[in-house]
């Protein structure tokens, strides 16, 4: 399931830190996220879904939410569990 | 502490001048900028004021300018780092692929030495290498020593040099003569009056080794070339007999121009030693928000920074 594949990258990227995602998680409330880890997460998705964001992307992103929307735009549909838009 | 533009209730301090200038361009840099002073120790904090006095001084009413340029430094770094993670190597290997993309475009060169100007008082690590330098190495030069600096871009490490040396001789080496003029304009700006002979000279057709230095400083200059051990073995030429040598080389660091890369701080005390030197002294310095430790495992940049000497009797 795509949003697992998504959840799991995440954990490996941030792995001292237990995480569940919602679209308005943003990068201040997460421990480890700049901007290394931020491109560090970026290479990662690139490679785990086969696509390639260009850098106006990459800074546009502010939340999960809008990194789900850009990955809609490459063709990777995430669907989001219900409990994760109850936030 | 960073403060809003708009907080001038009392006289601010050359680095809350310096980084009220910086928010205002640029608010979106707070939580970078906090992430830097957080840790700060009272020394840091005190030279990082210092450097940026300097750096008004040579800005020279154009701080704009030089704000203008370190967004650009940041912001290119970030695009160097997507290379970087991607392939696992800095975007370019050959001197005559940055010479003709960066350094013969006027417009880039300009930004991009603003920009690393400005990081000397605001990038944590580049201001830790600059404390080690005047802390560290400084004490190992007398007042009566033949210096040199290769790549003295802004000038202010020849300025903490030249506060030590009043009988011995100060110069400095470049490839180019737009940077040469540009470090003359910096020292005259910082107030330098004594003598500091600047040349338009390529390390790599150095074979006058009739010349020896007490003291060689080559500062961020070694990741920019493609055989930095070579240039290493020939600073240990021109090092006279007990003489120490400065470099800071710095590792995982993607950058426009950076052709040479070295993977941990141990690549770069190998590589000084490798041309002879005995290693004096050390401080691996990563970049804000990073211990050493999480630095390694993260392949962040690590700005380091090594002390050799040369044997004596050599």
């Amino acid at each position: 399931m795509l949003f697992q594949k998504l959840q799991d990258i995440f954990s490996d990227i941030f792995d001292e830190t237990p995480l569940t995602l919602r679209p308005d998680l943003t990068a201040p409330e997460v421990l480890g996220w700049d901007s290394i880890n931020h491109i560090n997460l970026v290479v990662a998705i690139e490679e785990a879904f086969s696509i390639t964001l260009d850098s106006q992307e990459i800074r546009s992103m502010a939340n999960v939410g809008d990194l789900v929307d850009i990955l809609k735009r490459h063709g990777v549909s995430i669907e989001w569990p219900s409990d994760s838009l109850a936030h | 502490m960073l403060v809003s533009s708009t907080d001038h209730k009392i006289p601010l301090s050359a680095f809350e001048r310096l980084t009220s200038h910086v928010l205002a361009h640029w608010p979106e840099h707070r939580r970078f900028l906090e992430l830097c002073i957080s840790h700060r120790s009272p020394e840091s904090a005190k030279l990082a004021d210092h450097i940026a006095s300097l750096i008004e001084r040579l800005a020279d009413g154009h701080l704009d300018q030089l704000v203008s340029g370190y967004q650009w430094v940041c912001n290119m770094i970030v695009e160097e780092e997507l290379v970087f993670r991607r392939t696992g190597r800095y975007r370019y290997a050959r001197f005559e692929e940055v010479e003709r993309i960066i350094y013969n475009n006027k417009e880039i060169m300009d930004l991009y030495m603003d920009g690393v100007l400005l990081s000397q008082a605001l990038y944590n690590n580049h201001l830790h290498s600059m404390e080690f330098y005047i802390n560290e190495f400084i004490p190992k030069i007398s007042s009566r020593s033949k210096h040199l600096e290769i790549g003295p871009g802004h000038g202010l490490f020849l300025y903490f040099a030249a506060s030590k040396i009043d009988h011995g001789s100060i110069s400095a080496w470049d490839v180019s003569n737009t940077s040469l003029s540009h470090t003359r304009s910096c020292l005259d700006k910082l107030g330098i009056n004594r003598p500091v002979t600047l040349s338009h000279r390529n390390l790599f057709e150095e074979d006058n080794f009739q010349d020896r230095y007490d003291s060689i400083v080559i500062s961020e200059v070694l990741e920019h070339l493609e055989d930095p051990a070579r240039a290493l073995n020939i600073l240990h030429n021109l090092t006279e007999s007990g003489g120490h040598i400065f470099i800071n080389f710095p590792v995982n660091a993607p950058c426009i121009d950076h052709l040479f890369l070295l993977k941990s701080p141990e690549d770069v005390v190998n590589l000084v030693e490798g041309a002879g030197f005995t290693i004096k002294n050390v401080r691996f310095s990563p970049v804000a928000g990073y211990t050493l430790e999480r630095a390694r495992k993260a392949r962040a940049a690590v700005s380091c920074v090594v002390i050799g000497q040369k044997k004596e009797n050599t």
